[in-house]
């Protein structure tokens, strides 16, 4: 249910830009080092000031106390416009000014957002239009025709789990698969036989631990290391799309085991849907590796090592929608 | 305006026949709001915009049930009338404000300056007082980085990047900052793993520091 920039006219709502809200807005920005934070910091009040006085007229309760756009440190030290709905989590405000056909979001705003709301401001008016809103925002311009009329952030607020829900495609209460059991022959429900899964004619399928030296073909299961698949459906979010997760240990001379991971297409495809995302996240969730699909990859693959008892997640993402398994080594 | 009436009679029923505070009647309300923006009276005044979202507040307030007022009835005129008159109202007390702010504020000013010039306008924020002599922020959360007293900083980094911590982010990322492109090409990382790390691992730990000196 997104729009063309025709029709944001029609969508945007207009709301007013309180003399209360420039004056807060003019003294966060006398607070900054620099003209060019002190304008990023002045343009970034305005908007969340305007999402909060938004929500107080629907009775939606905020908290800006604890909000990072609100926070002298934080405010300083990053490009934030955040606004925390109780109980829900942080809104992001974006400002935007006339006429622009994408909305900037930067990089250190694109984790940890129920979603990113924009907000066009209009100083000689001292209106701002609410251009809309989107769940995610990964990218450093965010083009305005993508957004969903602000009505979107209302269902967001009401039903925060519900969407977030949807999105993942496994078992819900994720279970640590602990990989040192794959050795021993116990593989967890789900995991099953690569063969199972792919076509072994899949050419691709005869390499496993591709390293800088040697390529090492997948003849004798015992020189190479335990392997084991799970299918991705995509369905519910992006029909036919469904890839499969291959991975592989081979535990080294050492306390070390190595790691090999691959995504293939699903259902006979060829290549894997462009965009494709295939992310290692190290124990406190951080990203660790990543590897995205371009146009015509048959095949995504990622290599690590760990040490035994070690904890990592891989998430498989496309889109809104992502697969994640956590493991242990 | 007929047609316009029509419109807002069938919001108005279908907002209020949800319960206060759901979805539903939020989502209408939004819709009479986007309708009826340009209907209302404007003036080119600085208060009007607060007058204004007082309005929007007594509006959704009162739309359907009395919560702070008298609930709307549509016999007595229609919706734009109604908040119209709230609005006019909230302006005439933002005037007599205004009118008694003025005159002490140009009292002060004529009595400590000697200025006579009374059309020179006052603008409060300049009257306020300048902070005392403290160092800016940006030096002291750059003292603090500098620091870094129990080696929390210097001890958080990205996996396998035991050169990329916390301290050095930090340090890089106070304005001016450094951008995020340049420091993906010097670090050989992606955009978004360094800033998922700073977002993660650094905020947090700025946060604290900001909530901990009491700039809140």
């Amino acid at each position: 249910m997104t729009y063309n920039t025709d029709e944001i006219e029609q969508f945007a709502l207009p709301l007013p830009i309180t003399q209360t809200a420039r004056q807060q807005a003019v003294q966060f920005a006398r607070e900054q080092p620099t003209p060019h934070k002190a304008e990023q910091v002045r343009l970034n009040t305005l908007a969340v000031c305007v999402v909060n006085d938004y929500l107080q007229m629907m009775g939606i309760p905020t908290d800006l106390s604890v909000s990072d756009s609100w926070n002298p440190v934080t405010r300083l030290c990053s490009d934030v416009a955040d606004l925390e709905v109780v109980g829900v989590g942080r809104l992001e405000c974006r400002p935007v000014g006339m006429h622009q056909q994408t909305c900037p979001v930067p990089p250190e705003v694109w984790s940890d957002r129920i979603g990113y709301v924009v907000v066009q401001i209009d100083e000689a008016a001292n209106q701002a239009m609410v251009l809309g809103f989107t769940q995610t925002a990964e990218t450093e311009e965010l083009p305005v025709s993508q957004l969903q009329p602000v009505e979107a952030l209302i269902d967001r607020l009401e039903q925060p789990m519900q969407s977030v829900a949807a999105a993942i495609s496994s078992v819900a209460g994720r279970t640590r698969v602990h990989l040192s059991q794959w050795l021993t022959n116990i593989f967890d429900s789900g995991w099953q036989t690569v063969e199972s899964l792919l076509n072994p004619t899949q050419p691709d399928l005869a390499f496993s631990f591709r390293s800088a030296d040697s390529l090492v073909v997948d003849e004798e299961p015992a020189e190479t290391g335990i392997r084991r698949a799970k299918l991705i459906d995509f369905g519910v979010q992006f029909p036919d799309t469904s890839v499969v997760l291959v991975v592989e240990l081979k535990p080294t001379s050492d306390e070390r085991t190595e790691i090999l991971l691959q995504v293939y297409p699903g259902s006979d495809r060829t290549y894997l849907p462009p965009l494709l995302e295939l992310t290692v996240l190290d124990e406190s969730g951080l990203v660790f590796l990543e590897a995205q699909a371009r146009s015509a990859d048959d095949y995504l693959q990622l290599e690590f090592n760990g040490l035994q008892g070690e904890q990592f997640s891989v998430r498989v993402a496309l889109g809104d929608a992502s697969f994640i398994a956590d493991f242990a080594i | 305006m007929d047609r316009l009436n029509e419109q807002l009679h069938q919001l108005v029923t279908e907002a209020c026949s949800h319960p206060a505070g759901s979805a539903a009647r939020q989502k209408n309300l939004t819709k009479i709001i986007r309708l009826i923006t340009n209907k209302l009276w404007k003036e080119y005044t600085s208060y009007y915009q607060d007058a204004l979202q007082q309005t929007w507040v007594y509006f959704c307030q009162n739309i359907c049930e009395g919560n702070t007022g008298d609930p709307y009835n549509p016999e007595r005129g229609s919706i734009v009338t109604w908040l119209n008159f709230y609005l006019k109202r909230r302006l005439q007390d933002f005037y007599l404000n205004e009118q008694k702010r003025q005159t002490r504020v140009v009292s002060l000013a004529s009595e400590s300056s000697g200025l006579g010039d009374s059309e020179k306008k006052t603008d409060p924020i300049e009257n306020l007082a300048a902070e005392p002599d403290v160092p800016p922020l940006l030096e002291q959360v750059k003292q603090w980085a500098q620091a870094d007293p129990d080696g929390d900083l210097r001890g958080t980094h990205i996996a396998n990047h035991p050169e990329l911590t916390c301290q050095v982010l930090i340090l890089q990322r106070l304005p001016p900052e450094t951008s995020w492109k340049t420091l993906a090409a010097e670090y050989n990382l992606s955009i978004s793993t360094l800033s998922s790390f700073y977002q993660r691992q650094c905020l947090p730990r700025l946060r604290k520091f900001g909530e901990s000196e009491g700039y809140l």
